[in-house]
């Protein structure tokens, strides 16, 4: 009911009893959260705006506005959180000084919660570095990656049906090669006899005063029955001329028979950490390397043809070498600032030196390690506490599955457990065992990572037994952190229980939880975890061009980490797992444990820092839709052979063999030479896929020339993934698409 | 029981109290003072703008009140518009800007987030120089700033 009239007015109510002037602050008590936000927002903006146009906003903040940018400041910001699709907060951000300012760090974040709804848990402005910029980048990025790089608009199903391309769940990102780069210098001597071959994925080392970074890999050659090793080793933005070439001789001169007869017995050598120092000498960077030999016999479960990966499986020896080379490549012109700083130009790149060289290996030959992980760092003596060159080793001990750990001087003297060789630089490693050694309990582990190098965490690692239970540990203090669980598994074994007749004062499944098929997952083993942070930052200059092959442009501090495991079933189910581990937490739980071992140093630290899954996503089977990189055609795999409706006569069954994590894509080598990226911010919480239900299959990219070119390793380098394959390596950037595709 | 609202231009609305409580201002206000039959000024507010806040008010007498979390996570923020609040937000851009600053004056949170969902609306889908057109924005860069603008739209514009 609505009446008007001109009569007269009355006192006006705020002159005696209102106790908030209408036309004052509008601030109540029932503010909510948004305006919480909003004033946050716009207490950030306002430091930021220009003073032209903050002069302009508040002229007109009370009279009647005649354009859009006399509205009040909040009234904007909430305009402009109605935009979510990132190509127009970037033109409403160019259309002058106020609205610019207003698009700030803030505003980015949550465009990139909108993209990525399910990934994105917890992530905060200051989880990267860099501001605005960075964070333009990463929703711009994400966007465009999404836009240019889903699989084909629309095909056919298995089914016959015609899958378009506004089908959320048919688009999926595809590794496409043709947009690749491929690495296959001169050097590596493909057209001559004698054929190197590419073991492992290269490993990276960045100085972080100079944000310079090199990179090697290892390299083999088959010849009168035995096998040389070399290490190339290259400046990533130049990986056409690599810096040196380091034979074996560099650490076999000092070896001894014995040492030699050990490292040929073994099939596959991969190089597992570099580390390049600031100490130069005669102009040369001082590097170490860690090269770890043994043998890929875990593969198991590849038929013929299927593939032949050289991947590490287990190891019992490993080189340690020092050596000093030359930072600048011998065929490029230095630039400007390389003269400056150098005005003799090198005419010829010199040798590398070679330095000192470490062997250690396990106590016997039956004594063999899974895990990749070797680490040299900077770090306390435990007795001493003198700050040193160090290096840790892990691995899963293939007897016991326990996981086992060594850290010592790295050329320093050897630790009590080691005993020495005849020959003098030749170490046996005596492991400990990672574990509450009062209880003497220990995790039966079937997997393990080490937090990101060069993280304010790099002394943690994350240990997972076959059922997905797992421990995060402080390795260098020897304490335990946290305990993983995956959440639904404590309510599946409530029911197993149940249906043995032991019953608990437990309440009853609530209706809305989602029922789990026990019976389809209990088989499954975890076979694989990785650790990175939630948002993977720009590398290089972001405001300028990207540089696929440059590393993040400083060494990240802050962020959420996601902890991602995968696990397969007896057929060919299989599962992906994920856990959010705040940064703030997990800092409060290591002071919190390091602190009571400063109170306490008799007792062992129970922490009860139990972190659930944030994600459980389960399939029944793999499939797949592949693409060879130079195919016409689209071919249908499946592992699903009853269906008669696909188009092509080949069918074959895919196995993911490994996989790694680049920010909320996880990208995994798959049987028959394959490479498939899934989008896990797709894989939902409690997403049962295990009733029938057909999924679009994954888009799968087959290499096409694999018979005499084989898929070896894959490896993030910066913004860029690198395919390691036998002969030559390809870089396909993520962020690639930003450059040369302006429209 | 019905309040009288007076408009800035001293005209006078006799509105059910259910409905002029969708403005917490006001039903803070009610609040303070109790049973009282005294007129509200809202001095921010012309005639012409509260007829419209009324007519929006009074159609949504009956909504359920909104939840600040559900609104406030991005996830869940949808920029749908509803039929009938899409037809009452066609008004001239003048009109339309009265009415967000009414909503805001008067803390009507689902008519300030229609009227900024009307504005994201407009803009969506423009260039720059098209926004700045629709919205009479001055563009007030620094000629080094459109040259940093320039770079950026090298990559971002027109997909």
């Amino acid at each position: 009911m609505i009446s008007s009239s001109n009569s007269c007015l009355k006192r006006p109510l705020y002159q005696s009893q209102c106790s908030s002037p209408p036309d004052g602050p509008r601030v109540t008590d029932q503010e909510s959260t948004f305006r919480t936000i909003v004033r946050a927002s716009t207490e950030n903006v306002v430091q930021n705006i220009p003073e032209r146009a903050n002069i302009r906003s508040s002229k007109r903040h009370c009279s009647r506005p005649k354009s859009l940018d006399g509205l009040p400041l909040e009234i904007n910001l909430m305009i402009l959180s109605k935009l979510t699709h990132p190509p127009d907060v970037v033109r409403f951000s160019h259309t002058c000084s106020l609205f610019r300012a207003m698009a700030n760090a803030r505003v980015w974040c949550r465009l990139y919660k909108i993209l990525v709804p399910h990934w994105s848990t917890g992530v905060e402005v200051q989880h990267v570095q860099g501001g605005v910029d960075v964070w333009r980048r990463i929703v711009m990025d994400d966007y465009m990656r999404k836009k240019l790089h889903w699989a084909p608009k629309s095909f056919e199903s298995e089914f016959g049906m015609f899958i378009h391309d506004d089908d959320e769940a048919a688009r999926q990102l595809r590794i496409n090669l043709d947009d690749a780069i491929t690495v296959r210098p001169q050097y590596l001597d493909v057209a001559s006899e004698v054929k190197w071959r590419n073991m492992g994925p290269p490993v990276s080392s960045t100085f972080s005063e100079t944000k310079s970074t090199i990179t090697a890999y290892v390299q083999a050659l088959y010849h009168n029955g035995r096998t040389d090793y070399r290490i190339v080793m290259f400046n990533p933005s130049q990986h056409e001329t690599p810096l040196a070439i380091i034979p074996s001789e560099f650490w076999t001169q000092s070896a001894g028979q014995s040492d030699q007869e050990t490292q040929d017995s073994f099939s596959v050598a991969q190089l597992m950490d570099i580390k390049q120092y600031p100490d130069q000498r005669d102009e040369r960077i001082r590097v170490v390397l860690v090269i770890a030999f043994g043998d890929n016999n875990g593969i198991e479960r590849l038929e013929d043809g299927e593939g032949q990966m050289n991947i590490l499986d287990t190891w019992a020896l490993v080189r340690v070498v020092e050596l000093f080379v030359c930072p600048t490549s011998p065929f490029t012109a230095p630039s400007d600032v390389a003269l400056a700083a150098s005005p003799r130009l090198i005419p010829d790149r010199p040798n590398a030196h070679r330095g000192r060289v470490r062997t250690f290996q396990t106590e016997s030959p039956q004594e063999v390690l899974r895990g990749r992980a070797i680490k040299v760092y900077t770090g306390p003596d435990p007795v001493t506490k003198e700050i040193q060159e160090r290096i840790a080793f892990f691995g899963i001990r293939s007897t016991t599955s326990q996981t086992v750990l060594l850290t010592n001087a790295l050329f320093g003297a050897p630790k009590k457990q080691m005993s020495n060789s005849p020959n003098a630089d030749t170490f046996k490693i005596k492991f400990e065992v990672l574990g509450d050694s009062t209880a003497g309990r220990s995790l039966e582990t079937s997997c393990l990572a080490l937090f990101p190098p060069q993280s304010d965490f790099e002394n943690l690692i994350v240990i997972m037994d076959n059922q997905g239970q797992g421990e995060i540990w402080d390795w260098m203090n020897i304490k335990k952190v946290a305990t993983l669980e995956i959440a639904g598994v404590e309510r599946r074994q409530k029911q197993d229980q149940a249906m043995y007749g032991i019953h608990q004062q437990d309440p009853p499944l609530q209706q809305d939880q989602p029922q789990e098929s026990p019976n389809r997952r209990k088989d499954l083993y975890y076979w694989g975890i990785q650790v990175n942070f939630a948002v993977e930052e720009p590398a290089g200059d972001v405001g300028g061009t990207p540089k696929p092959l440059v590393m993040a442009h400083g060494f990240r501090k802050h962020g959420d980490f996601r902890l991602v495991a995968l696990a397969d079933g007896q057929d060919r189910e299989w599962e992906t797992t994920w856990w959010h581990i705040s940064e703030q937490e997990l800092r409060k739980a290591l002071e919190q444990v390091l602190d009571q071992d400063n109170n306490s140093s008799t007792f062992p630290v129970q922490t009860s820092w139990t972190i659930r899954s944030n994600s459980r996503h389960f399939e029944t089977s793999t499939l797949g839709t592949t693409r060879t990189p130079t195919a016409l055609s689209l071919t249908l795999f499946s592992t699903d052979c009853e269906s008669n409706a696909r188009p092509t006569s080949e069918e074959y069954d895919l196995l993911f063999v490994a996989y790694l994590v680049w920010d909320h894509f996880r990208i995994s080598l798959t049987s028959r030479f394959g490479l498939c990226i899934v989008d896990m911010d797709k894989e939902v919480e409690g997403d049962v896929l295990d009733d029938g239900i057909k999924r679009p299959p994954q888009y799968v990219t087959v290499l096409d020339n694999a018979a005499e070119d084989g898929l070896v390793d894959i490896a993030t380098l910066g913004d860029s993934l690198l395919i390691t394959r036998r002969f030559s390596h390809v870089i396909w950037p993520f962020r690639q698409l930003l450059q040369g595709e302006a429209p | 029981m019905p309040v009288i609202l007076v408009s800035s231009d001293a005209q006078e609305f006799k509105v059910d109290k259910e409905v002029a409580e969708r403005s917490i201002l006001i039903k803070n206000m009610l609040e303070d003072v109790g049973e009282s039959d005294s007129p509200i000024p809202l001095p921010n507010v012309t005639a012409a703008v509260l007829t419209k806040v009324i007519e929006y008010c009074e159609h949504h007498r009956n909504d359920p009140v909104q939840v600040p979390d559900e609104t406030d996570d991005p996830r869940k923020r949808s920029n749908d518009i509803e039929e009938w609040d899409m037809k009452f937000m066609q008004v001239d851009q003048e009109m339309l800007f009265e009415i967000i600053l009414a909503a805001n004056y008067l803390d009507i949170k689902p008519l300030l987030d229609v009227g900024c969902k009307t504005v994201a609306n407009i803009i969506k889908g423009k260039t720059p120089e098209e926004i700045r057109k629709a919205f009479n924005i001055v563009n007030d860069f620094t000629p080094e700033e459109e040259a940093q603008i320039k770079k950026e739209n090298e990559w971002a514009e027109d997909r």
